[in-house]
């Protein structure tokens, strides 16, 4: 099953680029609504993975269609977006569950928020993926040390990491040094417990 | 997993601690540290030694997001509340990223209380999710209750030289455990059967509520 995301966004250009970012990658589909209108119509169709929510809409705020469906009981994980960041739509935000950005520059926190929602909704491998994913964003690893964070998740032995990337042993223990490092773990082994706990973390859900 | 007991860990100015600690009280237990400096990696040990953390921006140097940082750098994974006292749109996309809401004035003592309550249930779910993936793996490898109190601490982080102390058991009895668990698991290495309990989440569905 494919994670299917909201983006509730007017804004002509910013729009397509967070759906095309949010679309981006096996098994995700991004629907773009422009109005709040059209996102009802599009939640009435199917459940979402998450929502990416924009503040100011033609026909309202985002902050008041996500009241509506956490009033209805619906805790799908949402992410406001807006260019008036404040502390009242932080604090609305913050009240109904959801994480509150500042446009434009959102990527990084799009593609955390994308990942945080698969945990919640995908299945097996998918889930670890998206796990260590998140422990890689938060430590700020780059992709070669994400990877050696996946092989060791995945359960690969340390003797073996170095032949899996295709790199010589110097340079792995320069890796594995950063990811230690950076984790704020103890040993390599102890990277499995950090998935765990960002695998269980990101079960919970929206928060409030 | 005990976590049900976990603290939450406040984290600010002597004065705001003390204008907050008494209210947190009143729904879980409260640690307090005047800066992220404090929390060492003895007392930050184990990814889920708090339930929660809130951040107050009278944190010393005036910067909630390097004190979040720090924390994050010893390895503490708990979710992470940032009391901020001006609008800091610059600050939102990072906190964000770094797993930490934001809240602002007025109300925000109900705000952290709530966080705190939040912070206690979901750490409480997680437990028992994480003990029924324990129980399952204890079962499958037909580990005797020591043998997977060894597994239990490994999960929660405890360094492999503080076994002893916390099974109330030597030093000798410790490594006839880790030998046995690890003869069973037919793996070589203590944390390879935390990858087992990994393992068991990601084939278990979350039990509805949990």
């Amino acid at each position: 099953m494919p994670s299917r995301f909201l983006i509730v966004e007017d804004d002509r250009l910013l729009g397509p680029a967070f759906a095309a970012l949010v679309g981006r990658g096996p098994k995700r589909e991004a629907r773009l609504a422009r109005t709040l209108g059209e996102a009802r119509g599009a939640l009435c169709e199917r459940p979402f993975t998450g929502l990416v929510l924009d503040v100011q809409l033609p026909d309202g705020s985002g902050l008041d269609l996500l009241a509506q469906l956490r009033a209805r009981g619906d805790r799908t994980p949402a992410l406001v977006v807006t260019g008036l960041y404040d502390r009242a739509i932080a604090n609305r935000a913050h009240e109904l569950g959801a994480g509150c950005v500042s446009k434009p520059s959102v990527r990084a926190n799009l593609e955390l928020f994308v990942e945080e929602s698969t945990v919640l909704a995908a299945e097996g491998g998918a889930r670890l993926d998206a796990a260590v994913a998140i422990l890689a964003r938060r430590h700020e690893l780059t992709p070669r040390e994400a990877e050696v964070a996946h092989l060791v998740a995945l359960g690969l032995p340390r003797g073996g990491l170095a032949a899996a990337l295709g790199i010589s042993e110097n340079t792995l223990k320069h890796h594995v040094r950063a990811v230690l490092a950076k984790c704020g773990a103890p040993r390599l082994e102890a990277l499995v417990r950090l998935v765990i706990a960002e695998l269980l973390a990101a079960e919970q859900g929206p928060s409030a | 997993m005990t976590e049900e007991h976990l603290p939450i860990l406040l984290v600010g100015s002597p004065r705001w601690l003390e204008a907050t600690a008494s209210a947190v009280e009143r729904v879980a237990r409260v640690e307090v540290a005047s800066g992220a400096g404090e929390i060492g990696p003895a007392r930050a040990c184990g990814a889920t030694r708090f339930s929660g953390v809130v951040i107050h921006a009278s944190v010393p140097g005036d910067d909630p997001i390097a004190a979040v940082r720090a924390l994050r750098a010893r390895g503490v994974a708990s979710p992470l509340l940032l009391v901020l006292a001006r609008d800091a749109p610059a600050l939102a996309n990072e906190a964000h990223l770094l797993g930490a809401s934001c809240i602002y004035p007025p109300r925000t003592e109900a705000g952290v209380v709530r966080f705190a309550r939040r912070a206690a249930l979901d750490a409480a779910a997680r437990a028992r999710r994480l003990e029924r993936a324990l129980a399952s793996v204890t079962g499958r490898l037909q580990l005797t209750k020591r043998e997977s109190e060894v597994v239990r601490l490994t999960l929660r982080g405890v360094p492999r030289a503080r076994f002893a102390e916390a099974l109330g058991v030597s030093e000798n009895t410790v490594k006839t455990l880790v030998r046995r668990v690890l003869a069973k698991s037919s793996e070589d290495h203590a944390d390879v059967v935390a990858r087992a309990v990994l393992e068991e989440l990601l084939e278990t569905a979350r039990a509805p509520g949990a």
